[in-house]
């Protein structure tokens, strides 16, 4: 081809002169580009979570059922062991299901009110909303059982406390509401962010009410929001430990004491591990732990059946009572409704720990260096066990959408949920069933605690990565890749920016369940390792210790905040320069 | 540049077979436009040159080398998307040497192609803003020149310009088929708009349900066509059936109804034809003026469309036909009026009868 003047020479000329990159480089970029090398790090990456992830926590089903001849030695035969079980499995399961409903009631209202209204300080109703996240379960406990509960053994009251109850389900009750709300309220916004308002404005300018238009064509549009709001309340009530047994303990009778599922493997936990002449107690667990992991997957599971395949016949329409319904009063009542339960349910116990430092004294001089200590396991704990579900939960939440096996990356999307689903203490005992029926490897107490970690907060990060990834336009990879850049190149360069907000929300979603989590630690490893809640249990159960407690808490409410408000600033800081 | 080759190209997905067989050369430097309904398998055929999908059977080679198994990376196209693709979180001008720096080029020679590849797409003043903040026209040259600065041997376009607005969309046509001359890379372009296709392209193709239909130089291809199917999609056709005899003094006479028409000879047929004639081709009288070969008929439609007329006229045996005169030739022409179509003979189409009645043989699905 002749050269001539144009841009083509141009471009000719620039393409003999490359070299703008450094040989090693070049050669990497090669090598991690290759097929082969792709494939390695997918098998790894999936390896990684069966192994790792997915068998231990269901190790517990296996034991249970090949070891069947010993339960029914142990435990069967044991008054002591087996007549708690029933009990406690009907509180957590009752308890779960009950919050859930209450939490769709009081939810919805909320929800509509973020995402259809505009109105001053609704960031501040958001921040609200979530601000219960942040006190550990654990704290959320001590809270709740100061505000409504009547302790056992007397507290000293802040003014205002209500103390009505010293009911199990009660207290669980309204334990929950505080842990799981925020959840309810973001997957029920998240949906109705989705769904155009133009099919309400239609449906009303063809008649409807306000009510008949969202009941029967903007609700049944929502199920998928319902059925992700209720799993994940359900999941995270039936899962909690910390709260469970420090809200049990405080309002038990010690002679007669009642236990929900997580509390109850707590307190054998924690009784094997001070006393070995009890290892008994490990089949119980077993047993437990297995029931547990079961019954919640088969809850689940049902829920998603009955959530999404099961029409309920609501197609009748009352236009009158409707209409009544829609104007005036009612409506105004529906919202400030939500905002006393908001205020009543939810905020006002989940703090209410924050004055017990005005009326509580230190039964014992706060040991700062014991809360040291455990604060950096927290964080220590909490940081690796994020840094690890990133390097394989991005590259899994990858070969989910965009694989090539289709049928392997809907099953791996399936099962990613398991370790979310099953209650966490329980996934701790069967973790460390697991890693004790190792032979070769015996793992130390630090590295099973990040492990069980891992397996309970990786959900986060593949969950959050695989949604983001989904609203992608696949063409702006596939146009990456015909310009020339190899798949490492194309994801750096054009997918990673498009995801890098839903990566940080799952990070920090999954640092903050970690840093929050009793059950899973203390099932692990028992008292051998001290995380933060951990500790606050520890102070309140074995020294009565509530004004360190909640110290302990506060603490580790602004150190959380510092952090998560920093790594929000560096991330946004580095984004601003381009 | 590159010559493209396609060899016995077949991709299906599940039960429906995207391309069937599909064997098409592009030379050198060469504009090919693939025109066909949505659904007719354009995208997967562009995809397939790409390197974003393989091809079940069948190779794709360009320059003599098989590329049917290499990635996109390795290809040497750039790929145009509908959607542009172009990447929201970076500048017009970080778009742009996106694929040089991806190749690892030195930075002088990037700069050098980038600069020169935005001052023609007029450009250049724009090269820190966000795509999100150019318009329409803005950013289809934007990705332009971002697929340009590939310095890619053939350039995919996936429908360039649908996106923008009927105005822009015509305006463009022209400026970026004048760019792409200049640059002279070899073209795939595909669309379903048969305008645009007429216009910009060399040679054109007529794809069909994943079917290779036809091929060849746009003109010939318009005023020749092969199939009723093509010729209907290249501008709205009249068609009816009619006997075709040896004419004296050449061409054949049609007896089409109770009609007699002269119209240029089909060697390969004889008997019962398959006659047509495009809308536009037609022209039209008052009934007693008639000069030239034609029909009687009543208008029963008509549409004022600005340039021209379009009518429906009911033309005994040979049905309603569909007349567009220029409006200048035929603003009198009223609904009920009494009119002569006249069928010129240059413009009469011969086909064979299709097999399964002409209905289905125009079906666009």
């Amino acid at each position: 081809m002749e050269a001539q003047a144009t841009p083509l020479a141009a471009a000719g000329a620039a393409a003999t002169a490359r070299g703008g990159r450094p040989v090693w480089q070049s050669r990497l970029l090669e090598i991690v580009s290759r097929r082969a090398t792709l494939r390695l790090w997918y098998a790894f990456v999936i390896g990684f979570f069966m192994v790792l992830v997915l068998l231990p926590t269901l190790y517990v089903l296996g034991y249970v059922v090949s070891g069947w001849q010993v339960i029914q030695d142990v435990v069967l035969t044991d008054p002591a062991l087996l007549d708690p079980i029933g009990p406690a499995l009907f509180l957590s399961f009752g308890v779960a299901i009950t919050v859930a409903a209450i939490d769709l009631v009081a939810g919805l209202p909320l929800a509509w009110l973020l995402v259809r209204y505009e109105f001053r300080g609704k960031d501040w109703l958001n921040t609200l909303i979530d601000s219960p996240l942040a006190v550990t379960t654990a704290g959320l406990g001590f809270s709740v059982v100061l505000f409504w509960g009547i302790p056992f053994d007397p507290i000293a009251k802040p003014l205002g406390a209500l103390g009505i109850t010293a009911d199990p389900f009660l207290m669980l009750m309204f334990l929950h509401l505080t842990t799981t709300f925020p959840y309810m309220v973001r997957s029920l916004a998240a949906i109705l962010e989705e769904i155009e308002i133009e099919y309400e404005n239609a449906a009303r300018a063809a008649g409807a009410s306000r009510l008949t238009a969202v009941r029967t064509i903007t609700l049944p549009m929502f199920r998928a929001g319902m059925a992700t709001g209720l799993i994940l309340v359900i999941a995270k009530a039936l899962s909690d430990t910390g709260g469970a047994f420090l809200a049990l303990s405080l309002v038990n009778d010690p002679s007669r004491p009642v236990w929900n599922g997580t509390a109850l493997i707590n307190d054998w936990k924690n009784q094997v591990s001070g006393n070995p002449a009890l290892a008994h107690l490990n089949q119980a667990l077993a047993l437990v732990s297995a029931l547990m992991i079961i019954l919640s997957l088969v809850l689940l599971v049902a829920l998603k059946y009955l959530t999404l395949k099961v029409h309920i016949p609501l197609r009748r329409v009352w236009p009158s009572w409707e209409r009544r319904l829609s104007q005036g009063a009612p409506p105004t009542v529906k919202n400030v409704a939500a905002f006393v339960f908001l205020g009543l349910m939810i905020l006002l116990p989940s703090f209410f720990f924050l004055l017990y430092v005005f009326v509580g004294r230190p039964t014992v001089a706060t040991d700062w260096g014991r809360f040291g200590s455990a604060v950096g396991v927290s964080f220590l704990v909490g940081g690796i066990a994020t840094a690890i579900d990133l390097a394989v939960g991005v590259p899994m939440a990858l070969f989910i959408t965009r694989g090539r096996l289709r049928r392997l990356g809907q099953a791996l999307d399936a099962l990613v949920n398991v370790p979310y689903i099953v209650p966490s203490a329980a996934l701790g005992i069967s973790l460390a069933l697991f890693w004790g029926a190792q032979r070769w490897i015996i793992p130390s107490d630090l590295v099973l605690v990040i492990l069980a970690h891992v397996a309970f907060t990786f959900p986060f990060v593949v969950r959050n990565v695989v949604g983001a990834l989904e609203q992608l336009d696949p063409a702006l990879e596939e146009t990456a890749r015909t310009l020339g850049a190899k798949p490492i190149q194309a994801f750096r360069r054009v997918t990673f920016a498009s995801v890098r907000p839903a990566i940080l929300a799952g990070s920090i979603m999954a640092f903050t369940r970690s840093v929050g989590e009793t059950g899973a630690t203390v099932s692990v490893v028992g008292n051998r390792i001290e995380t933060v809640p951990v500790l606050i249990v520890n102070l309140i159960r074995d020294q009565k210790d509530y004004y360190s407690a909640a110290i302990a808490q506060i603490a580790l409410l602004v150190v959380s905040f510092a952090v998560i408000l920093g790594v929000r600033y560096a991330v946004r800081g580095r984004r601003s320069h381009g | 540049m590159a010559e493209v080759q396609l060899q016995k190209i077949t991709k299906r997905f599940g039960r429906t077979t995207a391309l069937a067989d599909i064997d098409l050369t592009i030379s050198d430097g060469e504009y090919l436009v693939v025109l066909g309904p949505s659904g007719a398998g354009k995208t997967t055929l562009l995809r397939t040159v790409a390197g974003l999908l393989e091809p079940d059977r069948g190779s794709v080679r360009m320059a003599g080398r098989d590329v049917t198994r290499l990635p996109p990376d390795e290809r040497e196209v750039a790929y145009l998307p509908q959607t542009y693709a172009l990447f929201q979180r970076m500048t017009v001008w970080e778009n742009t040497t996106f694929s040089p720096s991806v190749k690892g080029w030195a930075t002088r020679d990037r700069d050098t192609l980038a600069r020169e590849m935005l001052s023609m797409v007029h450009l250049i003043d724009r090269g820190e803003s966000y795509p999100r903040e150019l318009s329409g026209g803005m950013q289809q040259r934007c990705a332009l020149a971002r697929a340009l600065a590939a310095d890619a041997e053939v350039l995919l376009l996936d429908e360039p310009l649908r996106a923008l607005d009927a105005r822009l969309r015509i305006e463009l046509r022209s400026e970026l088929r004048d760019l792409i001359r200049h640059v002279g890379t070899t073209t795939i372009h595909v669309t379903h708009d048969q305008e645009e296709a007429l216009m910009m392209a060399d040679r054109i193709a007529i794809l069909r349900a994943g079917k290779l239909l036809e091929v060849g130089p746009t003109e010939a291809v318009y005023s020749r066509p092969s199939t009723p199917f093509v010729a209907n999609f290249l501008g709205e056709m009249n068609f009816f059936e009619a006997v075709s005899y040896p004419a004296e003094g050449g061409g054949v006479r049609l007896a089409a109804g109770g009609t007699n028409l002269h119209a240029p000879e089909r060697r390969d047929l004889d008997g019962r034809v398959m006659a047509g004639i495009r809308a536009e081709d037609c022209g039209i009288m008052p009934e007693d003026w008639r000069a030239g070969q034609g029909v009687e008929g009543i208008v029963q439609r008509r549409l004022f469309m600005g340039r021209r007329i379009s009518l429906e006229v009911r033309a005994g045996d040979l049905g309603v036909l569909k007349v567009k005169p220029l409006t200048a030739q035929a603003k009198w022409a009223r609904e009920g009026d009494p009119v002569f179509v006249v069928l010129p003979a240059e413009h009469i189409l011969l086909f064979p009868i299709p097999p399964g009645g002409i209905e289905a043989a125009l079906e666009v699905e």
